[in-house]
């Protein structure tokens, strides 16, 4: 192996590739207890022999024919690099799938290392495999790993210069006799491949025993629907009420006196120069006694990004760190299969759905993993225009709390209607895909705190520039007259279509930059309630904020086309505005309290 | 019968009885609160319906196991799944009541330790009531471990 030739770790998804990656390289990128989470690669350093090498967590792939684009970033990796050394991560309690991966691998002619993770499971499950057989006959080394544990990685480490390539005929010829029939030898045939698997794996795999356990047991019982069902409604509900107590307990419990009491009314006197523009920018309005109304980028824009929108986030990111990795994400997505089979996706669009709730633009970023331009481009729209992000609902959780649970079905009902509709108008296959389950486990502490700092420390270095530039353009569009016109503009569409007034205009314009600003806005408007619905509903719908949108015209470019995809998203998102708006509209006006 | 089927039996007819009540209160329906009678009880508050709902299920998964046999995995893992869902609101249920004491109000930045025990105390939601019970269903997660 040449020194400096990189080293790529490959394998199925989920198998734990970003695991060993951060146990090899020391370093922290997300794992998840779901296929799916590594769409981009992630490059490190590995020190070997006291030379820094390459490495590089590729994306997760089922065999070297690229079936997504997860898939074909995997591919692309392996054919450009040169001489890499490549780390084939297998599952050791699905050995079969791993090892046809690795064939496939070596009939190419790459120089390869064999990790056996999940190490720990197989020896549970009662599946004991002799690595040292498996090693002679596939003539390549083979390590036994618990990449969580960190077990084996230093075993790893030392055994990644003997790497070696080897031969599907060398490796047929070493097997016991029955395979040893000529036309095996073309490795390429995919069923020559699978008998040349399954005669390793009878030689050295011996199954015990074991009776299922009991998180066996209840991962079949989450995943059918007579008890599957009303467990999620359990989950679910726990979700929104942890969700809901922990940023309450920090935004109403500390940040809104904290804010309300002291730094709003010392910044509104201590700042100079009340009347003059700067004030207006910065403090907003020197009478109000809400951090949500004064609207200026020190009270309302520091306000909704670290009293109101951090907490949320905070919340959410933790109680999504511990579903992903106790492997329930998956289980939900088994569980909606056919409710999502009704609009053309499969039920692992629930991954980027779940991500979205968090925050849109990983959730646009993980529609890469779906199969065809129409899958992507249906789960990609459907998520920006229906699925509220954590910010925006933890602003609604503080200002309408006895809404929001009614705002967010509204919502959901319509992706599902709108799922259903462009999924007869949009032209595409959406194939069936079987789901790979993975084990249910008890989340690692260690795991969920990386994942949640990563997170927020993206949270706080993109969103919070966001939230406060997007005060500061409202107001400067305010001191323009910009704001004025534009209410006179759309006043006969916001009051003759929606019924709310035009007041509203401002948290449009900040809904641009930030859903959550613009609920936040439409706090200072006085309104019905009915009218404060519609209102967040709209701003819901009617535009992703700025980032989302860059993520779509980025992810659009290779799912059919910029202008297709985000043609295709705008047109949705006009349609869903009006016809889901209006007909929110209707059903108050038919309830009596429109 | 075995003890556990007796135990969860009559748990499962219990969290059912709860289940029951709280799903007609959160319809809306004047049935009295059970705190007035028993003092520890209380079936109000938020997502009333939803909770009723869980407990009904919680129940069923209780009854199910039992008439099934508890000797069988497959059944204990359905009676462990039902505390788990009891454990979930009840969980979420005591960290709410937690998290709205702790900063305890205006013009201080966190409650007395007093108050703090004092919601803690009774009266409690019916899943916080069943969820102690629902513990001994460990029991088959430990008898697994000891395998
Ligand atoms: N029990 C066990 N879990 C593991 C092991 N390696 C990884 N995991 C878990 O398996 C899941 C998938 O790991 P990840 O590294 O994200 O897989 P990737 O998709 O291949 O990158 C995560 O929940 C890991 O914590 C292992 O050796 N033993
Ligand atoms: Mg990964």
């Amino acid at each position: 192996m040449s020194q400096s030739a990189s080293v790529l770790l490959m394998g199925h998804p989920n198998v734990g590739k970003s695991a060993l990656f951060n146990r090899l390289a020391g370093a922290s990128i997300a794992e998840s207890n779901y296929p799916g989470t590594t769409v981009e690669y992630t490059k490190s350093q590995l020190r070997l022999n006291n030379e820094p090498v390459p490495i590089i967590d590729v994306p997760g792939t089922f065999s070297l024919e690229p079936k997504d684009r997860a898939e074909s970033v995997a591919i692309g990796f392996l054919e450009s690099e040169v001489n890499p050394t490549v780390v084939c991560v297998i599952d050791a309690t699905r050995i079969e799938r791993g090892l046809n991966l690795v064939l496939e691998i070596l009939d190419r002619g790459y120089e390869v290392v064999i990790a056996l993770n999940m190490w720990d499971e197989a020896r549970r499950k009662g599946v004991d495999i002799d690595a040292d057989m498996l090693a002679d006959r596939l003539g390549v080394p083979v390590v036994q790993t618990v990449a969580t544990e960190g077990d084996g990685v230093d075993d790893l480490r030392s055994i990644l210069d003997r790497a070696n390539s080897s031969s599907l005929a060398s490796i047929t010829d070493r097997l016991p006799s029955k395979v040893h029939d000529d036309s095996i030898i073309t490795g390429d045939e995919p069923a020559a491949r699978w008998d040349i698997v399954d005669t390793i794996v009878e030689s050295v795999v011996t199954y015990q025993e074991t009776d299922p356990s009991l998180s066996d047991q209840l991962g079949q019982l989450t995943i059918a629907p007579k008890t599957g069902l009303p467990f999620a409604i359990a989950v679910l509900y726990g979700v929104w009420a942890f969700f809901s107590s922990v940023a309450g307990f920090f935004t109403d419990g500390y940040f809104v006196p904290l804010f309300d009491d002291h730094w709003l009314p010392w910044i509104q006197s201590a700042f100079p120069a009340e009347g003059s523009w700067l004030y207006f920018l910065l403090v907003g309005d020197p009478t109000a006694v809400n951090s949500f109304e004064a609207f200026g980028v020190l009270t309302s824009g520091l306000f909704v990004a670290v009293g109101v929108v951090l907490p949320a986030i905070l919340a959410l990111y933790l109680v999504l760190a511990l579903l992903e990795d106790s492997g329930y994400i998956a289980r939900l997505a088994v569980l909606l299969d056919a409710a999502f089979h009704r609009i053309g996706l499969h039920g692992y669009a629930i991954v980027p759905m779940v991500l979205s709730f968090g925050c849109n633009v990983p959730g646009v970023a993980a529609t890469r993993t779906l199969e065809t331009n129409k899958q992507r481009f249906l789960t990609m729209t459907l998520l920006s225009v229906f699925i509220p992000c954590g910010a925006q609902l933890g602003v609604m959780l503080s200002l309408i709390p006895q809404y929001a649970g009614y705002i967010l079905l509204y919502l959901l009902v319509g992706f599902f209607v709108f799922g259903a509709v462009l999924n007869r108008i949009v032209p595409g296959s959406a194939p069936e895909v079987a789901v790979d389950i993975p084990p249910l486990r008890r989340p690692r502490l260690a795991n969920v705190i990386m994942k949640l700092s990563v997170r927020i420390r993206g949270f706080m270095m993109s969103a919070v520039p966001f939230v406060l530039a997007g005060v500061g353009i409202v107001n400067l569009l305010y001191l323009g007259g910009a704001v004025d016109w534009l209410a006179t503009v759309f006043q006969p569409v916001l009051s003759g279509w929606f019924g709310v007034p035009e007041e509203t205009v401002p948290a449009l314009i900040a809904g641009f930059m930030r859903k959550d600003l613009a609920i936040a806005q439409l706090s200072a408007v006085s309104m019905s309630p009915f009218q404060t619905v519609m209102s967040v509903v709209m701003v819901s719908i009617y535009f992703p904020c700025v980032a989302t949108f860059a993520m779509l015209i980025k992810e659009g470019r290779t799912s059919g086309g910029i202008i297709r995809a985000v043609g295709g998203a705008l047109a949705t998102l006009v349609a869903a505005l009006f016809i889901w708006g209006g007909l929110l509209r209707v059903i108050g006006i038919i309830l009596g309290v429109a | 019968m075995r003890v556990d089927e007796v135990y969860f039996g009559v748990l499962g007819v219990a969290v059912g009885l709860m289940g029951l009540l709280a799903v007609v209160r959160g319809l809306g329906l004047a049935l009295p609160n059970p705190i007035s009678t028993l003092g520890v009880l209380t079936i109000s508050g938020t997502f009333l319906l939803w909770r009723g709902v869980i407990l009904l299920s919680a129940s069923a998964f209780y009854l199910q196991g039992v008439v099934e046999g508890l000797d069988r995995r497959n059944a204990q893992g359905t009676v462990f799944l039902g505390s788990l869902m009891l454990w979930i609101v009840a969980g979420t249920d005591l960290l709410a009541r937690l998290l709205e004491t702790i900063p305890g109000g205006s013009e201080q930045w966190l409650a007395s330790s007093g108050e703090i025990l004092a919601v803690l105390g009774p009266p409690f939601s019916p899943s916080v009531v069943a969820a102690p019970f629902a513990l001994s269903a460990l029991a088959y997660w430990s008898q697994e471990n000891e395998q």
